[in-house]
């Protein structure tokens, strides 16, 4: 195991960075997540006091959306090391072809539900994330595809992708 | 050495790929074969022609300070967009199926601008603590 544990200097800046994550509207719930793993991560540690120092908005603004990617990866991690299938390289682009029809596809019902600003109360997943989600070719996560059925009020069958990571 | 594909590197390649940063061609001549180097030859031999360029291979850093186990390949004018690519990559010793020894991770492939290294090499950051942890999925070898 590594060595980072946070100090009580680094733990009360960490809440003070928090609080200003609350004054510009984040969720409790990503913040409260996001505390939790940048206590044991030193590099989400330091993305707090990069976004904390940071004053262009878009830039801040990826400083949010990759503490969620942290999160959301925290969430599904394994306990060891583990092997998920072989992708060959001529496969690569028929996956992301894929992944970001499926996108398409999802960004269509959720701009007919009501939008992104509104996917993102509901979900408490920041909106940078989300407009990270729709414009990527990565596959995306089943806990957020998850997050957002459940606010959609989807099914398994709707929400579900042949390359969900 | 023995070279892991991270799922890191496989997500970061699809989405590199659907903006076209690189070409077939790039990857066939260039980005494969060089990863590939790290499967044969060593990458701390300081007369090395390719892994003694500074230009080509080097310790991660942020703020100026090395990161402990991390590393960059680079590539300057990659692609039509003559992008500078950058591939982060873990050199450690560790277990996987009971089997410990030192294996290089690929991890994270990225275009660099200052911003964004920023941000990278902080996530690379939380990226080589979950290899040491052995907490992290793979999607084979090299």
């Amino acid at each position: 195991m590594s060595l980072f544990q946070t100090t009580d200097a680094q733990k009360v800046n960490l809440y003070k960075i928090a609080t200003l994550m609350k004054q510009e509207g984040l969720s409790d719930k990503f913040i409260s997540d996001a505390v939790d793993i940048a206590s044991y991560y030193e590099g989400v540690y330091e993305m707090f006091e990069l976004w904390a120092n940071e004053k262009d908005t878009e830039f801040r603004n990826d400083i949010v959306a990759q503490i969620q990617a942290e999160i959301d990866e925290y969430e599904e991690q394994p306990k060891k090391p583990t092997k998920k299938p072989y992708i060959k390289y001529t496969d690569i682009e028929v996956i992301a072809k894929d992944v970001l029809g499926f996108k398409a596809h999802l960004k269509t019902v959720v701009d007919q539900w009501g939008g992104v600003t509104k996917l993102s109360k509901a979900t408490g997943i920041p909106q940078p994330s989300l407009s990270r989600f729709f414009s990527s070719a990565s596959m995306p996560r089943r806990t957020t595809l998850y997050k957002i059925a459940e606010a959609l009020n989807l099914s398994e069958k709707e929400i579900i992708t042949d390359w969900a990571a | 050495m023995e070279v892991i594909i991270t799922e890191w590197a496989l997500q970061s390649y699809i989405d590199l790929k659907s903006k076209a940063v690189f070409s077939d061609s790039d990857y066939k001549n260039t980005l494969r074969p060089d990863a590939e180097l790290l499967k044969t030859d060593d990458p701390f031999d300081v007369n090395h022609p390719k892994f003694g360029n500074s230009k080509f291979w080097g310790p991660a850093t942020h703020n100026g300070a090395i990161i402990k186990n991390g590393y960059k390949m680079k590539w300057h004018n990659i692609g039509s967009g003559k992008n500078q690519l950058r591939l982060c990559v873990v050199i450690v010793e560790t277990e996987i199926d009971d089997v410990k020894k030192q294996r290089a991770f690929l991890c994270t492939s990225y275009i660099k601008d200052d911003k964004r290294e920023k941000l990278e090499m902080l996530s690379f950051k939380a990226k080589i603590k979950k290899i040491i942890d052995g907490t992290y999925y793979y999607r084979g070898r090299l």
